[in-house]
């Protein structure tokens, strides 16, 4: 058969080309999954974790214990967590027009810890239960408290990307000023609950943890597919998304409810995590531009597939050690970061 | 198909932008040109039109049915604005971007018949060889040609066209007022560009409307309103007619003191 060259058929293979690029990145999310559940403190084989993923009490309940209960919610949660900050991180450049922002540069993240911590200091131990859902709601208003004011930001005339990236460092400082405060008021337990916070760690991951995640996730995501094609036409300006029929300040409202969510979600089970939500999304738009339908789920990969294998280069450096995920993100993330300010690579924003 | 606008008018709170707009009927099948001088309201008349703007009185009425109060979602499938700017750099090809036009109202999924319909017009519009580039590596008057497929890919009965020609050389000039002209006539429906150039409005539009201070000063068959004096006196300037060989109008205009 000859293969046509009409723009119809290019456009279709590029298409197909995508999607495999999607099939690609799910195939090494898997593995790079089943290695983080296979390696870690202990020194079981692998052959025997997977005996014991197959059969949880094959190999006794110590085992049992550490691949059930211990390897496979942390190596979930890093999925979960990548996926929930990666696609947090491709919406926000999105509505925000802005190439640097993601749930930790622009201060979200922070508010949402800073959040957590009110919670504890200000008394979970004052419920019997429901302590968690209490720290999570609480993140989650001041992280669209923060994203809120963002927006007010971005209404202003002459918000560019980097004043915005200035208002975000700001409301770090002030939120991490805010923390050292409950840190100086708080009890020893408590600190050792807010510097978990500040620090992004996956190791307090629980099933009902990863439930919780999911759901927002399932809430969430579908969502923002559902509108994938205004999301596109937004990256043409307002203007031009307006005479298409798309109401773009009611969008950008409502997608900004959904990124807090996600984004608080994913601090206040595991802290501030760095630049996962950045790098992501710029790894997705360089493998399948910005058409959304396949823009948002390569960005939620990436970040998973990076968080994935965050989590198991934080068990592999030093052995019997298990170092916080987000000091790990923040020091791949920083060089990309400051690479993004500073190259030409910038073609794609204004 | 038939489109009239009567007595629209449209201010902001300290200017008033449309004092009262009558188009008369204007029939479909024709290409209209709307004509004026800068700041006479023409791009806001086409966003009270098109819906974007709340003219504050004033109703508008597109084949037998009024627009004013028809919910936003119904109205964009039967008119269709295209704002004049077009600058985007974000990483969509021009296929991406002028497919996005025609699906984003409709489902999720691309069907061969939607890449068919947008890979004929690309090629009716002689931009197909563009398909593949990212719209942020295009020229300027790439984009604007990218930003005509991306209106008469949807399929709208009122084309609202505001300046569609501004940065084209020549000879794309030429090929898009025809190829308007073109699609216009086969859809039956109702298109009016705004644009500056007499002589390409002279040449390819059946109907002129001109437009000065909010009003429409005149609104008529091409020759009878190139040959009315409201032409020269709305631009302030001398006005030359002749005809060419081919018998179509050419306008000359100086300077009214020189």
């Amino acid at each position: 058969m000859i293969e046509s060259t009409g723009s119809a058929a290019l456009y279709r293979r590029r298409s197909r080309h995508r999607g495999l690029m999607l099939l690609l990145a799910g195939t090494a999310l898997m593995l790079s999954v089943f290695v983080d559940v296979g390696v870690g403190p202990g020194n079981y084989s692998l052959a025997q974790v997977f005996a014991v993923l197959a059969d949880p009490l094959v190999h006794g309940p110590q085992l049992k214990v550490v691949v059930w209960d211990l390897r496979l919610p942390i190596a979930l949660m890093a999925v979960l967590v990548g996926a929930m900050l990666g696609a947090a991180g491709a919406e926000m450049q999105t509505i925000l027009n802005n190439p640097l922002a993601d749930p930790f540069t622009l201060g979200i993240s922070s508010a949402a810890a800073f959040g957590a911590a009110l919670a504890i200091v200000l008394g979970v131990e004052v419920l019997p239960f429901g302590g968690n859902t209490l720290i999570t709601m609480s993140a989650f208003l001041f992280a669209l408290f923060t994203a809120s004011l963002l927006y007010l930001f971005t209404r202003l005339r002459g918000a560019t990307s980097e004043t915005m990236i200035l208002i975000g460092i700001a409301l770090l400082f002030t939120f991490n000023a805010l923390l050292g405060l409950l840190q100086y008021a708080a009890t020893d337990v408590e600190l050792m609950q807010i510097v978990f916070w500040m620090m992004g760690s996956l190791s307090r991951a629980s099933w009902d943890k990863l439930a919780v995640c999911a759901v927002v996730l399932v809430l969430v995501v579908p969502y923002f597919l559902y509108r994938s094609w205004a999301l596109t036409a937004l990256r043409l300006g307002d203007d031009r998304a307006a005479s298409l029929g798309i109401d773009a300040q009611k969008l950008r409202v409502r997608i900004l409810i959904g990124v807090s969510l996600l984004a608080a979600t994913a601090v206040s089970f595991v802290g501030t995590i760095a630049f996962v939500g950045l790098v992501g999304p710029h790894i997705a738009r360089l493998l399948v531009g910005e058409d959304q339908r396949f823009f948002l789920p390569l960005s939620m990969l990436a970040g998973a597939l990076m968080m994935s294998l965050t989590s198991l280069v934080s068990k592999s450096v030093t052995p019997g050690v298990i170092y916080p995920v987000g000091i790990i993100t923040a020091l791949i993330g920083i060089p990309f970061f400051i690479s993004l300010i500073l190259s030409v690579r910038r073609r794609n924003w204004q | 198909m038939s489109f009239r606008v009567t007595d629209l008018q449209f201010s902001y709170p300290r200017k008033t932008v449309l004092r009262k707009v009558d188009s008369g009927d204007l029939p479909g099948g024709r290409l209209i040109a709307l004509l004026g001088p800068n700041a006479a309201g023409k791009s806001t008349f086409f966003r009270c039109v098109a819906g974007l703007l709340q003219p504050q009185s004033g109703t508008v009425v597109l084949n037998e049915q009024s627009l004013h109060g028809m919910p936003q979602t119904r109205r964009i499938r039967k008119v269709c604005y295209m704002p004049q700017s077009f600058a985007s750099a974000a990483a969509l090809t021009v296929f991406e971007v002028v497919l996005l036009a025609r699906k984003h109202l409709e489902d999720w999924r691309v069907s061969s018949d939607d890449t068919a319909f947008v890979e004929a017009l690309l090629q009716r519009l002689g931009i197909e060889h563009l398909a593949e580039r990212y719209i942020g590596e295009l020229s300027g008057g790439q984009q604007q040609m990218v930003s005509i497929c991306q209106a008469m890919v949807r399929p709208a009965e009122l084309f609202l066209l505001d300046e569609p020609t501004s940065a084209l050389d020549l000879r794309r000039q030429l090929e898009v007022m025809q190829t308007l002209r073109e699609i216009t006539a086969e859809r039956e429906a109702v298109t009016i560009a705004a644009m500056h150039d007499l002589n390409l409005a002279a040449r390819f539009a059946d109907h002129l409307m001109l437009m000065h201070d909010g009003e429409i000063r005149a609104s008529g068959a091409t020759g009878d309103i190139l040959a009315s004096p409201v032409l020269a006196e709305t631009y302030g300037v001398k006005i030359e007619l002749r005809r060419a060989d081919d018998g179509t109008h050419m306008v000359g205009a100086s300077l009214a003191g020189s």
